[in-house]
This record gives C-alpha cells, structure tokens and sequence, in this order.
C-alpha cells in the first residue's frame, strides 16, 4: 500500500511539478526512530501545558462486518489497564496523579489517544502513554462493562434528530463495505466482543511503524526525542504492512442514482442531503485541493448556490462540504429547506448542480476567498495547540505531514480549469444519493413520496 | 508528602506567571471599559459586552436580545447593506456574530491580525450603525426559528432547557434567551430597533480586546469609532436567588434509545468566598461521577458534574443511561456520600493539578479568552478569571467540604426519555442528599 502510495505520488510529481517536499512550520520537528515511529514535536509555551497524543492507522475502513465497531472499543480499552496499571482504579489513580486530562477518538482511517497535562509532567506522561499503547489488559470482566459503556455511546448517537439520516446515507453510498464506513459500529459486535478480538486488532495494527507520537505545547523538541527515543525505541516494528496483509477493498463506483426518504419523530427540522464518492489521497491528490476550494467558494455568502436557496428563502441553510481519505472521501451537500417549499428547494438544487462546471458560476474573487479562508482556517486550527494534534493526526492518516506542510502553497496552484475538472470528474452528470430527513407529520403533509425523485 | 505538595504548587504558580501570554490590563477610552490582554499568536478577537440578558425584556419577547443583536451582523449598516457586509468578511475570512445569553449579550469579530482593520470597520459599523433591513431580518428570523427548533430536537440541548425551566420557574432565567418560533414570529423591526438602542450604552458596555495589537492603536480605534455612542444612565439588576432545599422532578416524555438527566443545585456566586473551593470540589465530583457510574457500576457513557456560573449560579450534575433508576439513585448516593469526605492531603494536590491543566486548556485561543474574562467581568471583575490558578492554589479541605455541605440541600431533577423508566425511579429522584 504504501509502496503504491509512493509511486502515485511520484507520478504526480513528474507530470505536474506540483507538489514538492515541503518544509514543517519553525515550531515542528519530525523524527522517525528506527522502529518506524513517527514522533512530531510542536513547540508552543502559550500555556504551561503539554499534550501527549498517540495516533494509529485502523478504524472504520479496517473493518469488516464481523470487526464493526471494535476500533471503537479497542479505543475504549485503552483506558482500563495495563502491565505497569493493572487495574481501572490503578490506571485512574495514575491520571489524577499526573493531572491529566484524557480522551480519544475513532474515525474513518485513524484512532487516536491523548493525554495534556502539566509541562512538568511530561516524561512521566510519555512513559504513561508507552505502557498503556504497548501493553494494555483485556480483561473479560472489564470488557464486559466496557461493552455496555460503548453502546450507551452508540444510544446517544441514535438519539441525535441526524443519526437516522445519516445511518441511511452510510447504507445507501458504500453498500456492503458500510462496516468500512460505520465508526460507531452494531450493537450485537459491541455486546458480544471477547479480550480475543482486542488481541487480534492489536496484532494487525498497534506497531510504531503504523503510528504517530505527537508531543506539543511548553516542551523542548531535543529534550522531547531524547526521552521518546529512550522509552519508545524497544518497541518492536511489525514485520508486515497490515495494509498489504488485509487490504481495504476499493469503495466501487455507484451505478444509480438513489433517493430516499427517511421518516424520525426525533426531529423538527427538514434536512436534505446529497452525497457523491469524491477523491482521494492516494489516487487524485490535486482533487483533494480542488474539492476543498470548491466547497469553501460554494458557501460563501455570494455564491450563486446561496443566493438561489438561502437569500431566495427555498432554505434557511446550505452547506458544502468534502471529506479528505485515503479511501474515497466523500462531497456532502446538505441543506435545510423552507418547511413549506421543500419541493421547490429540492427543484432548485437539482439545477444548480447542473451549472457547476460553467464557466460563469465561480468568480474570480470568489476563488481567491476561499483560498484565503482555507489559510485562516488553518492559523486558527493552530491557535489552540491541544487541539491542533487532532487535526494533524487527521491529515497524517488521510494523506501525510507533507500534505499538511504544503496544504496552502499547493492549493494556491488551483486554479478555475482544475475546479472545472474536478467538478465534471466527481459531481455532475454522475450518479450520487440523495436523503431527505422529515417528521411523520411534515411527511403526511409534503408527501415527498410525490416529488423527491431523480426525475 | 506535604513538602512535595508545597513544592508542587510552587511550581505551578512559577509556570503560571512565566508563562501567562502576558499580562491583562484595563482602562477606560472615552467613558467605554476597555479589557485588553495582548497576544503573539496571529488571530486577534473583540468582543463588545451588553450589560442586559433575559432579565432585561419580559418572557413573552423572549429572544429579543439574541435576535436584535445578531441583527446588527446580518442585517445591513449605513455603509454595507447585509449582503455586502457579509461578502466583506468573506473576503478576509472575518468571522462576526452576535449572540445573547442568561445574563448578557456580545457582538463579537474574529480575524488575522493583518485584516484587522477591515475587521474593526464591519465590526464597528455593525455596532453603531444597524440598519435592520426587514427583507433581511426575515431571512434571519427563518435561520433563528429553524436553529430553535433544532434544540428542541437534539436530546443535549432539550434537558437543558429542561433543567432551566424546572430550576428557575417565576424567574428571568425561566426564559429561553434563544427565544421559541411562537416568540421569534411575533417580534418585529420596530422593536428589534428600539430594544437594541435601548442596550447600546456606554454605561452598560465594555469591550474585551485579546490579539497582536498595541494599546495605542486600539485606544484610537476606540476613540474613532465608539465616541458617539449614547451614554445613559444604568441600573444594574439585583437577582434573587431560588433557593433548591428540597427535591422535586420534572419529566418529559420522549422516545429515544437512551434517556437523558439531569439534576441541578444552589451553587455560591462567583464572587463568593466559597466559590473557587465549591468550584473545585465539584469537578473533583465530577471525576468521581465518571468513576462510579461509568467504570465502578457501567450504568452510563456520558456523566458530570460543573458549576454554571450566572448571576444566579447554579452546579448540575448530568448523566445520559437506560437505567435511570440505578444512576439516579447512584448520584445521589454519591453525593451525600462526597459530603461526608474528608479529603487527604494527595486527593486535593491532584484536584488541583487537574483542575489546572482544564483552566489552561481553555485560556489558548483569542476568542476562548475574551469569552472568559468578559463572563468574569460580568459576574463579578475579570481579574478573578486571571488569578483562579491562584486562588484554587489556596483552597484547602475544609472549606471544600464546608461549601459542599452548606450549599447542596435539595436537587432539581430534569428527565428526557422512557416515561414508564422515569416512574420507576420515583423514590430515587427523592432521594436526599443531607
């Protein structure tokens, strides 16, 4: 995987001239141990704090339907205990010791666990991480509590007024792989998984080799690398690349398009959306650019979109969005419509995705708003040291630090033919899915049975 | 061990000082409170406070604030019409909004320090300059109903409504400060106009600046632009605190895959002696919340506990589970059992180094920072948001447990969810904490 990553990006570099090796910003330095980790360090003594965060390729699209979920409960598990913190109450004694605040999360291609605590808890907090990521405890007894914890998550999505909408869209877009896109999982997975299943996760995928450290905040890179080097280097590389081994199947090109209507109780508000398959990192990387750039156009207030359903009074909102992954990211189009005019809303949308690729559908001032927004976007991201390792474990996973480095430079170079392109490669004229989420008494009323169709 | 304690909260102020982005200042520009806390990162933030709320206009206008406030953003000034103001600010990634909340309203500008100027001009005509153009304010009066009726929808944002409702029924706070699509239908621009010019005092206004500017610069913006803003005479509000001395539930009915609780109770006001150890004690409460119910008995993925700090504070405990009769009961327990702790010397140094790494971990970003010490000055003065690190270096056990036993008597318990679950767990919502 990685070696075809290697040559697709080769391919781009000698046909474009695009996108060359790109600096880190001052405050970031990268190392790779022997062992394949890749350790980033972010210096910012803005607040005496440092943040600690581990970040591994598995997740959504690792799994198959018998594994839905379980990224998600290994992420769980890591919290419970280990060799060094044996027990819950041990490993929680440990956190309040070093003052720490904890979490983690599960997405598309990644997991991630941090810890941020008190700067002069570093070393101690960087020797916590090591114990917990390289020898947690599935204990059956802690799985099972666990298990019930996971779900309860699982519930309070369910109980979110979006999640029918959403849940249906996943099903109706990726078809047999939506385990490769269904983070939060099945019920019957959660409640039934065994410490077996854990190891197996383990064995694939918790190898430096496959993983991030990033260290940020009030810290010294050089003092930063010496004490990672010194805890993490014993660490044993896999001797495979579980990519190759269990490969993501490719997300196939849909046939049709697909309507749908999806009727919840659990929300008062009308919601349309519209998805189709976009590009991704390792096979069309000027798209990616082009996706982000053209939504960000898309959403101005002076978009040709919002006049036609916002400014018009079809909808109270619409939003543009694209996804970055390795694995075909998706373009989301979502938007609210006017309770009483969801007919000529959804009319309306329709014609506009057909002007897309027109020549006079973008200005030339809109194009370089949106490139401006895209690089304050990312001066705020990095306002806030404790969240930016999040962002940069996102892009490590869906693309690479050198995408990150370059994001700005290398989205300056799109310009109109590219947004033409990617518009006509992704969007229009090709198949897409499209739900609409409405109350049982909106529904009996609009009857979007009727009129939200294709046709 | 009490040696280590000592050098460990030496430590801690010593970081706090060395590395505080610098040091906050105030001082008054023609008759205008002005914060201002200078920064080396590249995004600047201002916030212009109104000393109003939802005590400020009757229940029956409620959104009035949130509403004329957004408005002055949206709506069109004398220089730009709401189109060109907004396309302005899209043009240099500018983010303004205006929103009201329990006990104050803001009008706020985001943006890098080199379109600061651009900035401070939609910001400032937005101010002093609101049109309210009525084919835009019913563009925003639909964006306003169809956001009000999302909270209505989403489960986190219903009990909360809830909890407000049950704890401070025949108060202010009793009024949604988002307003209801009945109250935001009836509002008009006439009145939109008139309340806001009613709030835009230079008596019950201040403004928080945090970013890469100078003090010089900022005082002859200020000067410039807010010199003609009205200066009238104001009163400020004397709240009447509900007291919660015993227990009472109120439970709404709602078919979801997991039921959502919440309890509130008297808090101390925030300038309070008993604040910053009452504050303390109920997020060490709330580490124990997580223990207990999530990790000890697996009753629950989503459970706290925090201090709301208004004009009339409140704490609140919350948890989220299809078993409320086990995690009420459990809270409560829990509670009363807290009460009776006497806490070791270990258990309050790691209260307050974990409670520091939070407070740090909200003062990073500009806008986080004005939000903070305008809240404080709101309530009380901005510098207690500046010396907290210190103050929770001084608390110690007693008077934790003195504020905890003085100020939690009875609980207000919100339910969203299974009716026939919230039946069964009857006795325990009366379950007492003393």
């Amino acid at each position: 995987m990685r070696k075809f990553y290697l040559f697709t990006l080769f391919l781009i570099l000698s046909t474009a001239h695009l996108f060359a090796q790109n600096k880190l910003s001052d405050n970031m330095f990268l190392e790779k141990l022997p062992n394949g980790l890749d350790v980033l360090v972010i210096e910012d003594n803005s607040v005496p704090l440092a943040t600690v965060m581990l970040t591994c390729k598995n997740g959504a699209y690792t799994e198959t339907p018998r594994f839905n979920g379980l990224s998600h409960l290994y992420e769980h598990m890591f919290f419970k205990a280990n060799k060094d913190y044996p027990s819950q109450e041990e490993f929680l004694n440990r956190v309040a010791d070093l003052g720490m605040n904890f979490n983690g999360s599960t997405s598309y291609e990644n997991v991630n666990y941090y810890f941020t605590l008190p700067s002069y808890n570093l070393k101690q907090g960087l020797k916590f991480m090591n114990s917990a990521i390289r020898y947690p405890k599935f204990d059956e007894k802690e799985m099972a509590k666990e298990n019930v914890v996971v779900d309860g998550e699982f519930q309070r999505h369910e109980s979110s007024p979006g999640f029918a909408l959403n849940n249906a869209m996943e099903h109706h877009m990726w078809g047999d792989l939506y385990s490769r896109k269904n983070t939060i999982g099945d019920h019957k997975v959660i409640n039934t998984a065994t410490p077996a299943l854990m190891d197996s996760i383990k064995n694939k995928y918790y190898y430096p080799n496959n993983s991030l450290l990033t260290v940020a905040g009030d810290v010294k890179h050089d003092e930063v690398f010496k004490d990672v080097e010194k805890i993490y280097s014993s660490w044993a590389a896999s001797t495979f690349d579980p990519f190759q081994k269990w490969p993501v199947p490719e997300f196939k090109p849909l046939e049709k398009t697909d309507y749908f209507v999806v009727e919840s109780g659990l929300s008062k508000v009308p919601l349309i959306m519209f998805e189709w398959e976009g590009p991704d990192t390792r096979h069309d990387i000027p798209s990616t650019y082009a996706a982000d750039i053209f939504s960000y156009i898309l959403n101005q207030n002076s978009s040709k979109l919002n006049k036609a359903l916002v400014q018009s009074g079809l909808a109270t909102g619409v939003n543009i969005g694209y996804l970055t992954l390795a694995h075909t990211g998706p373009i989301i189009l979502t938007v609210v419509p006017n309770p009483s005019k969801i007919k000529e809303c959804l009319a309306e949308v329709k014609k506009q995705v057909t002007q897309w690729d027109m020549d006079d559908y973008l200005t030339n001032d809109q194009i370089l708003a949106a490139k401006l927004k895209l690089e304050v976007k990312k001066a705020r991201q990095e306002e806030v040291t404790t969240d930016y390792v999040e962002t940069i474990s996102f892009w490590w996973s869906a693309a690479s630090l050198d995408y990150l480095m370059g994001y700005n430079d290398n989205m300056n170079k799109i310009g109109r033919p590219e947004l033409k392109a990617y518009v006509q490669k992704y969007i229009k004229n090709k198949p897409y899915c499209a739900g609409l989420l409405v109350s049982p008494e909106l529904k009996e009323s609009v009857k979007p049975q009727e009129f939200f169709t294709e046709k | 061990m009490k040696k280590y304690i000592l050098t460990l909260i030496l430590v801690i102020a010593v970081f706090a000082i060395g590395h505080a982005q610098s040091e906050t200042t105030s001082f008054d520009v023609d008759g205008i409170k002005v914060i201002y806390k200078p920064t080396q990162k590249n995004i600047i933030n201002v916030r212009l406070y109104f000393r109003a709320g939802v005590s400020n206009y009757p229940a029956n206008k409620a959104g009035i604030e949130s509403f004329a406030i957004e408005a002055t953003t949206q709506c069109g000034t004398k220089k730009y019409s709401g189109n060109a103001l907004r396309d302005t600010a899209d043009k240099y990634s500018i983010l303004i909004s205006g929103s009201s909340v329990q006990d104050y309203g803001y009008t706020q500008v985001n943006c890098m320090d080199r379109y600061f100027n651009s900035a401070w001009d939609l910001f400032t005509e937005a101010v002093m300059n609101p049109v309210f153009d009525p084919d835009e304010v019913q563009l925003l009066r639909n964006k306003m109903i169809t956001r009000t009726n999302g909270f209505q929808s989403s489960p986190d944002s219903r009990i909360d409504q809830l909890v407000m409702q049950n704890g401070f029924e025949g108060t202010a706070y009793a009024t949604d400060p988002d307003g209801t699509e009945e109250s935001l239908k009836a509002l008009t621009v006439d009145e939109l106009k008139t309340y806001y010019s009613s709030i835009l005092n230079k008596n019950a206004v201040f403004l928080v600046v945090v970013g890469k500017i100078s003090r010089d610069e900022l005082i002859s913006k200020i000067k410039a632009s807010f010199g003609a803003m009205p200066a009238k005479e104001y009163t400020p509000v004397v709240y009447q605190l509900p007291a919660f001395n015993d227990n009472k539930v109120l439970v709404e009915k709602r078919d979801l895959s997991t039921n959502y609780i919440g309890a509130i109770m008297n808090s101390p006001k925030f300038t309070s002696a008993d604040f910053v150890a009452f504050r303390l004690g109920m997020g060490a409460f709330s580490g124990l919340l997580f223990r207990q119910l999530r990790t000890n008995l697996h009753l629950s993925y989503s459970q706290g506990a925090h201090v709301e700090m208004l004009q009339m504070p409140y704490a609140e405990m919350y948890v989220s589970t299809t078993k409320p009769k086990d995690a009420v009961g459990a809270m409560a327990t829990l509670l009363k059992r807290v009460k009776g702790i006497n806490l070791s010397d270990r258990g309050l140094k790691e209260m307050k180094s974990g409670f520091i790494t939070s407070y740090y971990t909200k003062q990073q970003s500009s806008a986080a920072i004005t939000g903070n010490l305008g809240k404080a000055e709101i309530l009380g003065g901005w510098q207690y948001e500046e010396k907290l690190p210190d103050f929770v270096d001084q608390v110690t056990v007693e008077q934790i447990n003195s504020a905890f036993n003085k100020y939690i008597i009875g609980l207000r318990w919100s339910y969203l969810g299974n009716a026939a679950l919230a039946d069964e767990a009857t006795n325990a919502f009366k379950q007492s904490v003393n």
